[in-house]
């Protein structure tokens, strides 16, 4: 049994280095051992989509990898989208002011889904909204805060804000 | 809901890679994308003594023009292959059906090679390299060799590759410009496994002859096609009355599986509507499948 692998990779923006057995599944490596606690372990078999990271910029679960598999990978997650000073993404603040969360387990996953979503289409229709939504499930089914939250950043985004 | 312990290895070449499963005797699994095995690993379906990680290898993605061959690296994840300028082109029946391949946060991680390995019968992929006649090839400690789609899928999660081989390549002959295509679906949530899907081609042979594919999912162990059905279809038009003997044909040629939510009746009706459907968009592109009252100057 292989008992622990190096691993390291950036993620937001910053260089990290761990160690950990390589049956550790990614969402746990970077809750555990990152300490970074805002990407959620929901389902942990890739169906509720709240662990979702931006792997080099392209949405995926972090409970269906293995910690091993980011090694050398860019990784942004939820705690890399506010500014350092605080201030909200325009994402967030979209999701504030349309009540775009009840509970909030859902919500780190369905930003960064939004996110990948929003910077391969700057202007989605309400439907691909939804078909994208689809890959991440809200328990507190408040969906339609959240359709109303990404389309109000799109919108935002067409007035100038950078997504 | 955590995976077991195992040994792991990230080879740099495939040789290394092939000796490693050798060495394991079948108890090691290569893992490329993970968006199967890592759920099974999690819910300890699947328990190898090693795992033998393709992410390093050299040459396993990437999508190629060969001649009139599309080749697609086994690694090339799913999310790469969906944006494609050559998949859209020369392959649109593969574009239209990675829609239908889980969510985009999964094909961010999925791979080609290993939905097609991995041979889940209600599984898009395997059945775009039925309905297209590709092929794979497998690297093991004896070489190189071609495996035909028709002799690849042998049941639910087994196909003919050896424990010690492994799928380095899809190639998909490219589908002519002037062919009709669709694949259909029903499943119970976006993104689920198929309940029945159905993949259809259309090509024109010159004068009114018709080369007409179709492949199912998700109805048996193994995705398949159905020559019965597509006999029906190989002199246009194709009237109403054609298309939906066809549909019937498919619906009667296999004997759909049975489980506690969905009964192979309930399967078999799937097969029937969707193949009609597929059918019916196929033939919306110009062709002879067509019936020439739908040109304009024959309509009195």
């Amino acid at each position: 049994m292989t008992l622990s692998v190096e691993i390291q990779l950036t993620v937001n923006g910053e260089r990290r280095v761990g160690r950990c057995e390589p049956r550790k599944l990614f969402v746990d490596f970077l809750r555990e051992d990152l300490c970074l606690t805002g990407t959620h372990a929901g389902c942990e078999h890739g169906i509720c989509g709240a662990c979702t990271i931006l792997f080099y910029g392209e949405a995926a679960r972090s409970c269906t990898m293995l910690a091993v598999q980011a090694d050398g990978a860019e990784i942004l997650t939820i705690e890399g989208l506010a500014a350092s000073d605080g201030t909200l993404h325009p994402l967030q603040q979209a999701f504030q002011s349309c009540h775009g969360l009840q509970c909030g387990f859902c919500t780190p996953g369905m930003l960064m889904l939004s996110l990948d979503l929003l910077r391969h289409d700057p202007a989605p229709t309400e439907s691909s909204v939804r078909e994208a939504l689809s890959g991440a499930i809200c328990r507190c089914t408040g969906y339609q805060g959240i359709v109303d939250a990404v389309l109000a950043a799109s919108s935002a985004q067409k007035k100038g804000d950078m997504v | 809901m955590k995976p077991p312990p195992f040994d792991y290895y990230a080879p740099r070449s495939l040789l290394e890679a092939i000796d490693l499963l050798v060495r394991y005797e079948g108890a090691a699994r290569p893992l490329a994308g993970g968006q199967s095995l890592v759920p099974m690993l999690n819910f300890r379906l699947a328990q190898p003594a090693a795992l033998i990680d393709l992410r390093l290898v050299e040459g396993l993605d990437g999508i190629s023009l060969e001649g009139n061959t599309v080749r697609i690296g086994a690694m090339t994840r799913q999310r790469q292959a969906e944006h494609s300028a050559l998949v859209a082109q020369h392959l649109p029946l593969m574009r239209a059906a990675l829609q239908w391949v889980g969510h985009a946060p999964t094909r961010t991680r999925g791979t080609i090679g290993g939905s097609i390995a991995l041979a889940d019968p209600s599984a898009e992929l395997p059945l775009v390299l039925r309905a297209l006649d590709g092929e794979v090839l497998a690297a093991g400690p004896e070489g190189v060799r071609a495996i035909r789609a028709e002799l690849l899928f042998h049941s639910i999660f087994t196909t003919a590759l050896a424990p010690d081989e492994i799928l380095t390549e899809i190639r998909l002959p490219k589908m002519p410009p002037d062919c009709g295509f669709a694949i259909e679906e029903f499943a119970r949530r976006p993104g689920d496994f198929a309940i029945v899907a159905v993949a259809v081609v259309l090509e024109p042979l010159g004068q009114s002859m018709i080369r007409a594919r179709i492949a199912i999912a998700g109805a048996t162990d193994t995705v398949f096609r159905v020559p019965s059905a597509e006999r029906l279809l190989g002199v246009g038009p194709l009237t109403t009355e054609v298309i939906e003997a066809a549909a019937a044909s498919a619906a009667e040629c296999c004997n759909p599986m049975s489980d506690p939510r969905i009964s192979g009746d309930y399967r078999r009706q799937l097969i029937r509507v969707l193949t009609r459907r597929a059918l019916l968009k196929a033939a919306v592109t110009p062709g002879p499948w067509q019936q020439p009252s739908s040109n304009p100057s024959l309509v009195k």
